[in-house]
């Protein structure tokens, strides 16, 4: 048989089944369950109006719960069970067996780090671009040449990246550019300026930031106007939480900049980016923030126009200059979308599998949450660890993302 | 804010240059697979991308036209003619360096001209026109760009 007419069968039984469960069974309750006529018409009117919605959600629901909530359960079930033994039921073993794995708990660190940095610099880095981009002429063509990475599979992008970090053994042409740049450094005038003056010029700009963050956050408690601007109670503990974290911040960059006036570095040396511990999670990032940041920068561009032009037009009377417009006048309005583009990168974070599979499989102690699971599902074969690692990670993205259909849902409203 | 009279800044231009740096850095990845594309696996695993927007050197192996194509002028065997006409290859190339051993692939500029002793003497111009003279009927010799 043709294939077009298969298809064409298929749609119409897929389309005249629809019409015909929601048609006939409607029937079934009027006419044969609940009719309404004879002694109890009057109770049967009731019961068919009552069981009708049952009736006509039952597809969705048998839907969802097949393919959303069945999975839960089992994975549940499975995290709970050894297949080993024949499924018998071993408490929470699996769970015990996970956390004594050091793998597991470089994965849990990496997971964090992947947490706080991706969103955080993606969303940076979108709110820069949207912003940059708003006023200027060719702005929307910047705009689409910055968002085209989102297009690109994570996969795909995880090649491209391979092809920047390459690495060839010293005396031959470099092929990855990183190398080919740095084996142009060679610790003269131009290494001072590209490798030290500049990476602490950039730590100081970030701690000046945070300086100015940590004011702004701890201002209301210091000036006792926490109770003025609508704040609710728990805006002081959580301004004390952020002002520390910007303390945290602030001590660690200025740190940084110490170590890199200090720091020998291997001049000529090729360098293999992906297996240096610790910073090779760094390089791996880069590559989530790249395809991020065109999503960051598409939402938040449309909530800037969609501020209030009057807004900033009566700060510019009242004499304020370009940064204070940003951060108090647009920032504030935009808060709602940024926190919801923030939550919608942490969820693509925390699942985050492609990447690092693709790129190092979790060698050099890049491991990720969803590459472990991965790893002891499929590779291991241990069904009970990695169902127990696998409902870690909903239990990471649960909260997370119940915040988000939160934020969203009031954002809507 | 351009709309606001008096607030015109004057850092428009710094604005414009940066959206552009951030506009190349996202692009340059993305160029890096679309240039490699085009590229052969060998190319791509031996130089970087970058390399092929820029004069490639590369090195062939190429030989004379065959030894009963000598011609007898003054009592010497001549061949002469194209190296890359007689290796049909593409001829805009331009040669830098060449020797006639794989031994010595750089020893002689365009215009030298190459003692092989018994085999004779060979000169090869920077367009490959080459000429080889030699007392007994020539064998070959390998030119390298």
């Amino acid at each position: 048989m043709h294939p077009a007419l298969q298809g064409l069968i298929t749609i119409i039984i897929g389309v005249g089944g629809c019409i015909g469960y929601f048609y006939l069974s409607n029937l079934f309750l009027d006419k044969v369950l609940f009719p309404a006529r004879g002694p109890n018409a009057g109770r049967n009117i009731n019961r068919a109006n009552m069981t009708r919605p049952w009736l006509f959600l039952f597809p969705a629901i048998f839907a969802l719960g097949l393919y959303l909530a069945y999975p839960v359960v089992e994975t549940l079930r499975l995290s709970l069970t050894d297949r080993s033994a024949g499924g018998a039921f071993v408490g929470l073993a699996n769970y015990a067996q996970m956390t004594s794995e050091p793998k597991f708990w470089e994965a849990m660190r990496n997971n964090m780090l992947w947490l706080i940095v991706v969103p955080a610099a993606s969303t940076a880095f979108g709110l820069m671009a949207a912003q940059l981009t708003d006023r200027i002429k060719w702005g929307n063509i910047a705009k689409s040449l910055i968002f085209m990475p989102m297009a690109i599979s994570f996969v795909g992008a995880s090649v491209i990246f391979k092809l920047v970090y390459d690495t060839r053994p010293a005396g031959q042409d470099q092929i990855g550019i990183l190398n080919a740049l740095w084996l142009s450094f060679d610790g003269g005038p131009s290494s001072f300026i590209f490798l030290r003056l500049f990476p602490a010029l950039i730590l100081l700009a970030f701690a000046a930031f945070m300086l100015y963050g940590i004011y702004l956050a701890l201002r209301p408690l210091v000036w006792g106007e926490a109770h003025h601007g609508g704040g609710s109670w728990w805006t002081v503990p959580l301004r004390a939480v952020v002002a520390l974290g910007g303390a945290w911040l602030l001590y660690l960059s200025l740190k940084s900049v110490w170590s890199v006036f200090t720091a020998t570095l291997p001049y000529g040396e090729p360098q293999t980016w992906l297996t240096i511990i610790f910073w090779n999670n760094f390089f791996l990032m880069v590559v989530l923030i790249w395809i991020q940041t065109g999503f960051a920068m598409v939402i938040l561009s449309a909530a800037l126009r969609g501020i209030p032009e009057e807004t900033v037009e009566a700060a510019v009377i009242d004499g304020a200059n370009a940064f204070d417009i940003f951060f108090k006048i647009k920032v504030p309005q935009i808060m709602g979308t940024i926190v919801v583009v923030w939550t919608t990168i942490t969820l693509v974070v925390l699942k985050i599998f492609d990447i690092v599979f693709a790129m190092t499989n979790g060698q050099w102690e890049t491991q990720v949450l969803a590459n472990y699971m991965y790893d002891k599902l499929f590779r291991a074969n241990d069904w009970g660890v990695g169902s127990a690692s696998a409902i870690v990670i909903m239990l990471l993205v649960l909260p997370i993302l119940i915040w988000n259909v939160y934020n969203a849902r009031k954002e809507m409203r | 804010m351009s709309s606001i009279a008096g607030s015109k800044s004057g850092l428009t231009w710094a604005v414009h240059i940066s959206v552009l740096m951030l506009v190349l850095l996202w692009l340059f990845p993305t160029v890096g697979l679309f240039v490699s594309s085009f590229r052969t696996a060998d190319q791509i695993s031996t130089s970087g991308w970058w390399a092929a927007l820029f004069t490639q050197e590369r090195n062939m192996v190429l030989r004379t036209a065959p030894a009963d194509t000598q011609k007898q002028e003054d009592g010497l065997f001549v061949i002469d003619g194209n190296i890359f006409a007689d290796n049909d290859e593409s001829t805009d190339a331009t040669i830098s360096k060449w020797g006639v051993s794989s031994r010595a692939i750089d020893d002689y500029v365009p215009g030298d001209t190459a003692d092989m002793g018994e085999d004779g003497r060979v000169t090869v111009q920077a367009n490959g026109d080459y000429r080889l003279h030699s007392l007994t009927p020539a064998r070959f010799a390998p030119a390298t760009t």
